[in-house]
């Protein structure tokens, strides 16, 4: 596959990736009970959910998932705008960068906000209070690197292209035998006085 | 003034409020715990650290927070790295265009999420009779994702523009049985009006 093909896909991929992973947990706090029962609160960049369901959570949750879905729509427009022809497609290698840049910047922000998240306050061994990143958080920070790798597969090697200055003026046909752009000139007689004005 | 000299102007501006605002005050929680209207709790948080002023403290109590300033000041160093990159070659100007656009997208992203993040988790509904406040480093933070974003736009090398043509436009039809827009060329001099048969040029 071409550079320019790679690119496109990897692009969509970390797009399509980003928006999943708002919908996976970040983290979980509580504590494990007998068997496969878990009593605690889950977080995913959208909402927190409790097991068992329906208990009680102080505050609202963080709304990460808007920057990260933001910044997955430009990332498939950029992949979107790959197919350009070629002078055109620097908006797709500038999308691509700012987009990346934004992911970035949100799930660098969002890891930061979970990981002081989990950072137990009290530091006993009696409490029994389990701190667990989710999956998440991962495939958030893998779409990054994807991302990244996409970027980096649009970016054309530094080929500078020289714009000639002025208008650019070309010859169609040969100029010998050819009518100018405006003509020749046509000698204008003068006009003669209508009949019958006196 | 040169339009590079106004976006690396844009963008140095932008820098240094996003340094300044990662120290202020980001988000401020006031609320009332106890029952004597006077003592007031306060929760601040910057960029590097929370501070606690609860009621019954001798003194406020900081905590490590939630470490933003990191990835601000990673944006901040892209905006430096691209600013020192502009004035070189015309291949490291190419480099540093491009490092300037992912700093703004980096900047931009972290101050969307640490707002999402102090506006939805540690608003007024955490606690009942609660008061927030957007302290003036998210405002500074806010107003330096401006900054970046115009200066990471001027500083661009934009396609030119296709020149536009002075006098009227031609358009040849590729037809040969056709006459041509201004007629077939007939071969004489222009002609003087008021002195036919004798043309101006030759005198």
């Amino acid at each position: 596959m071409s550079r320019r093909g790679t690119g496109v896909v990897l692009l969509f991929v970390a797009g399509a990736t980003a928006v999943v992973a708002t919908f996976l947990p970040l983290c979980f706090i509580g504590t494990s009970l007998t068997g496969d029962a878990r009593f605690g609160f889950t977080m995913t960049s959208w909402a927190t959910t409790s097991e068992p369901a329906g208990l009680a959570w102080l505050g609202a949750s963080a709304q990460y998932g808007v920057p990260v879905v933001i910044a997955a729509v430009l990332l498939v427009v950029a992949a979107a705008l790959a197919f350009l022809p070629e002078p055109q497609r620097q908006a797709s290698r500038y999308t691509a960068v700012a987009a990346t840049g934004l992911l970035a910047g949100a799930v660098w922000t969002t890891v930061m906000a979970v990981v002081a998240w989990l950072t137990p306050p009290v530091s006993d061994v009696r409490t029994s209070m389990e701190y667990e990143t989710g999956a998440g958080l991962w495939v958030l920070v893998a779409s990054v690197v994807v991302a990244v790798l996409g970027t980096v597969f649009l970016l054309r090697r530094g080929e500078v292209v020289v714009v000639e200055e002025g208008p650019v003026v070309r010859v169609l046909v040969d100029p010998d035998t050819d009518t100018p752009p405006l003509g020749i000139q046509v000698a204008v007689l003068p006009e003669l006085p209508e009949k019958g004005t006196s | 003034m040169n339009l590079r000299v106004a976006g690396a102007v844009a963008l140095g501006v932008g820098a240094v409020l996003a340094v300044c605002g990662s120290l202020l005050e980001l988000y401020r929680v006031e609320f009332r715990f106890s029952p004597d209207p006077d003592r007031v709790d306060v929760q601040v948080f910057t960029a590097w650290q929370s501070k606690f002023d609860f009621a019954g403290m001798d003194k406020p109590e900081s905590t490590s927070g939630l470490g933003w300033g990191l990835p601000i000041t990673a944006a901040v160093v892209l905006v430096v790295v691209g600013l020192v990159l502009l004035f070189r070659s015309p291949l490291l100007n190419a480099v540093g265009r491009v490092v300037v656009v992912a700093a703004g997208g980096v900047l931009i992203g972290t101050t969307w999420s640490a707002y999402e993040t102090l506006d939805r988790l540690f608003g007024a509904q955490v606690v009942p009779d609660g008061k927030e406040f957007v302290g003036a480093g998210l405002w500074m933070l806010v107003v330096a994702c401006l900054a970046v974003a115009v200066g990471a736009g001027l500083v661009q090398e934009w396609p030119p523009r296709a020149p536009k043509p002075d006098g009227p436009s031609v358009y040849r039809v590729d037809d040969e049985d056709d006459t041509p827009p201004f007629g077939i060329p007939i071969p004489t001099d222009e002609i003087d009006v008021d002195r036919p048969g004798e043309s101006p040029e030759r005198g």
